[in-house]
């Protein structure tokens, strides 16, 4: 079980919920929400997302992260008022509770 | 300069493997030419002393037997006869009693015996003729040499010498002749390799070495080098193209994002840059950068060296995940995206070159057309092969153009705007050729259709690759 904020994700079960509500994720949206709950904190560059989600040793010219970044944080942040997850910028990513 | 004089240098003829080539030629003609006269010279007089010695013997016989039947006096009046009918002088007898005092005979032999013997005669009409004789018993205890005289025999050696003396002068001068001519015909057409060769290692990559039709071993190895020298000029030529294209493409952002950077540093209040600015260079520099590592990892895939890390890939599994990464990008587009994929297709290669194949492809099929094209991307299996192909609904690539744009550098007209290092197609040439795999770019009535042909591996997949299948 991950955890961060209300933000939860089972393993096991591979179902993520945030504030008790149900979320649907795809395969690839799971993995990408997985990786930043384990590295939660930290900032989260593109190419260790490529290399981590999708296996790619290369860099895209298509915002291949940024798109699912943004599919993902759609189904969790929004309609729940803070956002966990967090853009650095010239960075990364990273997924912490507010405040 | 050393090369070339070094090639020019005059080497002495034992020095050259030509006129190694031809002394060899010239001494092994020789000795054939030797060994064929001798044996006709030996068989021949073999042959012809033994036809001598026959016909004396078979004379000396029928002698014998006439004796035995007539007695002496008849032998004696026989032999006369002979002797008589004998213009030529070709037989020679001499009939002598039991005290070897002569009877009658055309010859006076010294020290008569039984048996074969040849001798000169000392006396006679017949004198100083070497001869070859037989003594023979006539009952009785008379004595009758036969003889021949070998004079026949001597001339036919001195003309079977005389003519192998000829023969011979003939072959030595024949095969010097051969022997010279060969090694002339070497030493000038390796004169005319090396005097190309040279002019090649003096910069000249237009030689070519002398190739004649005829495709003896000489013209086969002239073919290689030329080949090898086309391929040579070609390389170089997209060398040279390419260090100007480089120089062209990375020059141009480096002066813009120089002359921004010195205005914004001229008119820069109190010391402060706008920070503006300085996010567009560096985005300028990550431009520049990102054409220096397209161009590094192009050479480092054209040097081949990643072949040796081939491995089995399942390009069903790797050409799906990079349509998957990108749908998202076209449905946020609102562009049409459809994927066809038969599962289970595997080839020998680098999955990370494959895939970052089909991601420039699929990019480009993004980047080059308007949002509302479609793309559409497959893999097929043809007979053998595996086809991979991303089409889209664009305006396509003119026919003349569709070579050239996989060079690198090369960008259409129509494309000069939109972002990108003009590298991307280059790229996916280079990993089609490390995979033998073949790249085409056709009419897709209307827009553009870009397959990748690989091999397809046949065997059995592995029990893993299995159990992944039907998990899935």
């Amino acid at each position: 079980m991950l955890r961060v904020a209300d933000l939860e994700m089972d393993l096991i079960r591979r179902t993520v919920s945030r504030g008790g509500r149900r979320i649907e994720l795809q395969p690839r949206e799971f993995r990408l929400l997985e990786y930043l709950l384990r590295h939660a904190e930290q900032v989260v560059t593109r190419t260790m997302l490529l290399e981590a989600v999708w296996d790619f040793h290369f860099d895209p010219q298509t915002n291949v992260v940024e798109t699912h970044v943004s599919r993902v944080r759609a189904k969790i942040d929004r309609g729940f008022g803070a956002e966990l997850i967090q853009t650095v910028r010239g960075a990364g990513y990273v997924i912490r509770a507010p405040g | 300069m050393r090369l070339a004089e070094a090639a020019r240098l005059p080497a002495a003829p034992i020095r050259t493997s030509a006129g190694r080539a031809g002394l060899l030629h010239a001494g092994l003609t020789l000795l054939a030419s030797l060994a064929i006269l001798g044996t006709v010279y030996v068989v021949t007089t073999v042959y012809e002393r033994r036809a001598a010695e026959e016909a004396i013997a078979t004379e000396a016989r029928s002698l014998v037997m006439s004796a035995a039947e007539g007695g002496l006096a008849v032998l004696a009046r026989q032999l006369e006869g002979r002797v008589a009918a004998d213009t030529a002088g070709r037989t020679l007898y001499a009939l002598l009693d039991r005290d070897r005092r002569l009877i009658t005979g055309n010859i006076v032999p010294t020290m008569p015996d039984v048996g074969w013997r040849s001798f000169v005669i000392d006396q006679g009409e017949h004198a100083g003729d070497n001869v070859l004789g037989l003594g023979v018993t006539i009952p009785g205890g008379a004595l009758l040499p036969v003889a021949r005289p070998q004079r026949q025999l001597e001339e036919l050696e001195e003309t079977i010498i005389r003519a192998i003396l000829i023969a011979g002068a003939i072959a030595v001068l024949l095969s010097i002749l051969g022997g010279v001519l060969l090694g002339r015909s070497v030493q000038r057409r390796a004169a005319g390799m090396n005097d190309a060769l040279a002019a090649v290692a003096e910069g000249d990559l237009t030689r070519r070495l002398p190739a004649r039709a005829e495709g003896d071993e000489f013209d086969a190895l002239a073919g290689a080098v030329n080949a090898t020298l086309a391929r040579l000029q070609g390389a170089l030529a997209r060398l040279n193209q390419v260090t100007g294209d480089i120089a062209h493409d990375l020059r141009t952002p480096l002066a813009r994002t120089r002359q921004r950077l010195e205005r914004a540093s001229r008119g820069a209040a109190g010391g402060q840059v706008p920070r503006a600015v300085v996010d567009r260079a560096i985005a300028d520099i990550d431009e520049v950068l990102g054409v220096f590592a397209a161009l590094l990892r192009i050479a480092q895939i054209e040097s081949g060296e990643r072949r040796a890390s081939f491995a089995e890939v399942d390009l069903s599994v790797a050409l799906g995940d990079v349509a998957d990464a990108l749908a998202p990008t076209a449905e946020d587009d609102g562009r049409p995206f459809s994927i066809g994929i038969a599962p289970g297709l595997r080839v020998r290669g680098d999955r990370e070159l494959v895939q970052q194949v089909f991601v420039n492809l699929i990019e480009n099929a993004f980047r080059h057309t308007p949002a509302q094209a479609a793309v559409r991307v497959t893999l097929t299996r043809e007979d053998g092969d595996v086809v991979a192909g991303v089409e889209d609904r664009g305006a396509g690539i003119p026919r003349a153009d569709r070579q050239r744009v996989c060079r690198p550098f090369v960008r259409l007209d129509e494309s000069r705007s939109t972002p990108g290092t003009g590298l991307g197609l280059a790229l996916v040439q280079a990993v089609a050729d490390l995979h033998g795999a073949v790249l085409a770019l056709e009419d897709a009535n209307p827009g553009l259709r870009a397959t990748l042909r690989l091999r397809l591996l046949r065997n059995e997949p592995a029990r893993g690759t299995q159990d992944n299948l039907s998990a899935q």
